[in-house]
């Protein structure tokens, strides 16, 4: 699907020196949204006249001889939890129905200086939480490759926008996995961040000290491109980094790298042909010359646990802000007070699911509770950090399967715990804040098999590396 | 209602000030002005201090200078790494739902704790500061009863407050006051705030009289109010004397219409605020040498500390005011005062003895007497276990070797030189004439003689010298 | 992996949270969301086995890199133009009394 297609920084450098216009190019992926869409569902909103508009302007520039930006031209899609100033930002929940941010995100200001065209907003699991975006207030959104399969999530709607060849490149949010799960389901290449690498000032907040804005493509170069633009120390969010990824310091190759392939992440419920394609992926790598061997991570039986109680304590607490007041829906109710009146709001717009984990998160932190469950989750999270640091001094890189399963039907009834447990394998790099990246390796049963490599803290290009050798390996 | 000094009658009030730092330019997390007396509604504000989603607080590095100053001036701690906690509850002046605050138990650690101050006579200990951010305001169209929905102006949402907790130290609503007038002019000196500013100050109280109950009393507007209210509350638990366990645990809100205290009816346990860490804000390290610089341009509040000094510790002006000039000298006095309550020994002691070397000794990274060392030490000279010259000698030994004085002198040779002695040499010197026989009618001569002894029994008491001198002239 | 006590989930406690969250329910949904976190809380217990140490402060910043307090253009227009309900300039809320 498009690997043979020029790279994003080859179509830009066409439109800067005029041997293709902006508005030709952004006018034709436009065009082919409707058609292509009409079954994925993967948009909630579409700008096409000011895509075009700032296509022209973009032409406009390049004809009176003036510089521009290294996305010039390329079409983005981003995440409907990400705040594009003018545009819906729904989180796929009713209760912010109508809301426009008055601002960019901090992501979005660097696109649009780079002249990255934004193209629409796209369906997500409500608030973020899910992993098939089908929990969405506004429909669920289906796999480009098999319509009857989900697509991943929570971000599966900028995974199918992308896997559909609707845009280039997309905008997600991993949490705990949301960015990589439906990069793994629908084929393509999806990043999570180290934490603190990229700024969250615009991103509506699921768990704050777990998530991360990623970039989602087709291809590796396209990905390392739109995570350069992105990336970076922001002073309106405390919490990124003065450091970032050493840009430009990438291995030459694979050759020589120690690669650990993580038997913890090849857990009971992994189904064979996710085993297969991963080990084959990984014998290839081996063929190119990396050095591989069997790494074992300790503890990891508490990650899911961890994530969820922490994730969901901090979402109680986010989510509070929505009553109705100050923006989004609100649901009137005569002469209520406010008690009555929030919970009206609230009770009408907001999913189960989401309503589960308000609930849960406000257990876990209440009085009495506090010490069993939020702070030990709290130790649990250092403690995985710290066996993943120790698995790195003797590996360059960890890989496991990115989801033990291959994208479940759409409809197919689970208990919430259950759904939960296919997180299992990309909670852990939320936790420790680890940067881990998902690369597809394969098809079984006409699905996608996706494989996750991880990284120490800000060695993005590590993961860069291996995803382009094995994209481009003979 | 006359106030009256209850403290006999077993009443135990503390304080919660919230103070605004009006000084500040901006909010504690956004860049918004804080100048919102007398604007329009809703005009200063942004999508951070509105809550919009997915915005961040970003901290004010003014205010951690200001809490700092605040925490100087009320003798605490301030401590080396601070973190920010949520506090979870709901209501329309709360942009988020949540106040980004601090908190001192579960592993939270506000930005100063441990103070005292000496005020009006009476000490009061400060248990913690901490600071946190203004909620909106709502108003009303018509009265509160009768209103069908509330208004809310978000200007004062995200201003700075600095939270002061004290101990219920106080014993009645008059000393409450004094502390509370005392506490404002302190942090306009400071710099910090303008407390006459409407809203500027705010407190709230717990009151407890004879062991009964502890009552919350919220909603006190005015520091005029304040003592009425504690008035009022003090005479209100006090009525419940002899029935038992005494007046409950509740909150109560100060009505100031009609000059009461009304009971909230709050049920038990409703109120879990479920605090955890910010999770956008790390924690805050404050190291020595931000504390130095922010020492270094704290206004001088010596004025008001010396005559704080001179009249609640009873010091001479001029000791208040060479005390009072020396920030960390003053700190240490106060320290030294929580364990030997004799303030002018303390203070001549530390104008006199300490100095140059040994003062920047003292009050630097591991001083090697302390302030419980030195009470010690004074307590020995005042209890005539030691003279002054053998008190300064033992200094001296305390600040090369960083021990105690109760190690230092174990073992060693006993007290003074006994009067037999003295009389020997006073005798013999008046026996040599000259100066000395001036001694009975020339108080310089009589010095002059006090002096001669000293130098020839220098392990003698002064005191113990005169008198015996004194006797002795007499005699003759 | 030590195991305190079970954990049950009360009717009491699920009316408890709801009313700390702002969120009502049926009977019908108060009981199914009952037996859901009973299951699912009962499985967070994993982290008792989880050594004491470890925890506590994850990110530090320097009291010298916080925020300059200089003024930065408010934004009430744009602000105030996705309030539901105005009175003016106020926000019109739910009563408080």
């Amino acid at each position: 699907m498009g690997r043979l297609a020029p790279s994003a920084a080859e179509v830009a450098r066409r439109i800067a020196d005029q041997e293709i216009s902006c508005e030709d190019r952004v006018a034709s992926r436009l065009d082919r949204i409707p058609r292509m869409d009409k079954d994925v569902h993967a948009f909630l909103s579409v700008a096409k006249d000011e895509a075009l508009e700032k296509a022209r302007e973009i032409d406009k520039r390049v004809r009176r001889g003036e510089k521009v930006g290294r996305l010039a031209g390329i079409t983005i899609a981003v995440k409907d939890n990400i705040c594009v100033r003018g545009m819906p930002a729904t989180c796929g929940s009713k209760i912010l129905e109508g809301f426009r941010p008055p601002y960019d995100a901090t992501v979005i200001e660097r696109i649009k200086a780079q002249d990255g065209i934004i193209v629409g907003k796209t369906n997500m699991d409500e608030f973020a939480m899910g992993n098939t975006t089908q929990s969405g207030a506004y429909g669920p959104t289906r796999n480009p490759w098999n319509l009857e399969r989900v697509p991943g999530g929570s971000s599966g709607g900028s995974a199918a926008a992308v896997a559909g060849g609707m845009v280039t490149l997309a905008l997600g949010s991993d949490t705990g996995g949301s960015v990589r799960c439906p990069a793994s389901f629908c084929s393509i290449l999806g990043l999570k961040p180290t934490y603190g690498a990229v700024s969250r000032y615009g991103l509506i907040p699921y768990a704050n000290s777990l998530e991360q804005v990623g970039p989602m493509a087709r291809r590796v170069e396209d990905l390392s491109l739109l995570y350069e633009i992105i990336s970076g120390h922001d002073p309106k969010d405390s919490t990124t980094s003065r450091r970032t990824a050493p840009h430009g310091r990438r291995p030459a190759g694979v050759k020589g790298l120690r690669i650990g392939v993580v038997k913890e992440l090849f857990g009971e419920g992994t189904q064979k042909d996710v085993s297969r394609l991963v080990l084959d992926a990984t014998g290839e790598l081996e063929a190119l010359g990396a050095v591989v061997g069997d790494a074992r991570v300790g503890n990891l039986g508490y990650a899911l646990a961890a994530y969820y109680i922490v994730a969901m304590a901090e979402a109680s607490s986010n989510l509070s802000r929505y009553d109705g007041v100050r923006y989004g829906a609100s649901v009137e109710k005569g002469n209520a007070d406010w008690n009555e009146a929030f919970a009206a709001t609230r009770t009408e717009c907001f999913g189960a699911e989401v309503k589960r984990r308000i609930i849960l998160g406000t257990f876990v932190l209440s009085a009495g509770y506090y010490e069993a469950y939020y702070l030990k989750a709290e130790k649990a999270r250092d403690l995985i950090r710290r066996e993943f640091e120790r698995a790195f001094k003797k590996f360059d890189v960890l890989l496991g399967p990115t989801m033990p399963v291959l994208p479940p039907k759409i409809g197919e009834k689970v208990t919430p715990l259950e759904d939960y447990m296919i997180d299992v394998n990309t909670v852990p790099a939320n936790l420790a804040g680890f940067p881990a990246l998902s690369l597809p390796v394969g098809f079984a049963e006409g699905l996608p098999v996706g494989m996750q490599l991880m990284a120490p803290h800000f060695e993005e290009e590590r993961l860069f590396t291996v995803a382009a050798s094995y994209e481009v390996r003979a | 209602m006359k106030g009256r000094d209850d403290a006999a009658a077993g009443v135990t009030i503390g304080l919660e000030i919230h103070c605004q730092l009006t000084a500040l330019k901006t909010k504690l997390f956004c860049g918004c002005s804080s100048d919102y007396r007398g604007r329009e509604p809703n005009e200063l504000i942004c999508p951070v201090c509105f809550g919009l989603p997915g915005t961040l607080p970003v901290l004010n590095a003014k205010a951690v200078e200001y809490a700092i100053r605040i925490a100087d001036a009320l003798g605490c701690k301030v401590a080396a790494e601070t973190t920010f906690y949520r506090k979870n509850y709901f209501y329309p002046d709360l942009s988020k739902n949540f106040q980004i605050s601090q908190y001192d138990k579960a592993g939270g650690v506000p930005i100063a704790s441990g103070g005292s101050v000496q005020v009006g006579g009476k000490k009061v200990r400060v248990r913690r500061i901490q600071l946190e951010e203004d909620p909106g305001k709502l108003t009303y169209e018509g009265t509160i009863e009768k209103s069908s929905y509330s208004l809310v102006d978000y200007n004062r949402a995200g201003i700075a407050l600095v939270e002061i907790v004290t101990e219920p130290d106080f014993g009645s609503a008059k000393e409450a006051k004094v502390f509370l007038e005392t506490l404002r002019s302190t942090v306009e000196a400071l710099g910090v705030s303008d407390g006459e500013l409407e809203g500027a100050m705010r407190c709230d109280a717990n009151v407890s009289v004879s062991g009964g109950g502890r009552v919350e009393v919220k909603n006190i507007s005015s520091f005029k109010e304040v003592e009425k209210a504690l008035n009022y509350e003090v005479l209100r638990q006090g009525t419940f004397a002899g029935t038992g366990p005494g007046a409950p645990n509740e909150t109560r809100h100060w009505d100031e219409r009609r000059s009461i205290t009304i009971s909230l009816r709050l049920k038990e346990g409703e109120q879990d605020y479920r605090y955890f860490p910010e999770p956008d804000l790390p924690a805050v390290s404050i190291g020595a040498e931000f504390l130095e610089t922010v020492r270094r341009a704290t206004p001088e509040v010596q004025g008001l500390r010396a005559e704080r000094y001179a009249r609640d510790y009873h010091l001479k002006p001029q000791v208040a005011g060479e005390l009072s000039r020396d920030e960390a000298l003053s700190r240490f006095f106060e320290e030294t005062w929580k364990t030997f309550d004799k303030p002018t020994e303390i203070a001549n002691w530390l104008i006199g003895e300490v100095r140059g070397a040994v003062r920047s000794r003292l009050v630097g990274e591991s001083p090697p007497v302390t302030p419980a060392g030195l009470s010690e030490l004074l307590a020995m000279l005042d209890g005539g276990e030691l003279t002054r010259p053998q008190a300064r000698e033992l200094f001296r030994e305390m600040v090369s070797t960083g021990r105690r004085p109760s190690e230092l002198t174990k073992g060693k040779a006993g007290p003074a030189i006994d009067e037999g002695s003295i009389a020997k040499v006073v005798s013999r010197l008046l026996s040599e004439g000259g100066a000395a026989s001036d001694a009975k009618k020339n108080p310089k001569a009589f010095n002059y003689l006090i002096g001669q002894v000293l130098r020839l029994e220098p392990g003698a008491d002064p005191k113990v010298v005169a008198k015996t001198l004194a006797r002795m002239l007499k005699q003759e | 992996m030590s195991r305190r006590t079970r954990t049950t989930v009360t009717p009491e406690e699920v009316r408890r949270l709801a009313s700390l969250s702002k969120l009502s329910m049926t009977r019908q949904e108060e009981e199914r969301l009952r037996e859901e976190l009973t299951s699912i809380l009962d499985y967070f217990r994993v982290v008792d086995g989880v050594p004491a140490t470890g925890g506590g402060v994850r990110q530090r910043q320097s009291a010298e890199t916080l925020r300059e307090d200089e003024v930065r253009p408010s934004d009430p227009e744009g602000v105030l133009g996705g309030v539901p309900r105005k009175k003016g300039r106020l926000v019109r809320a739910p009563r408080v009394f």
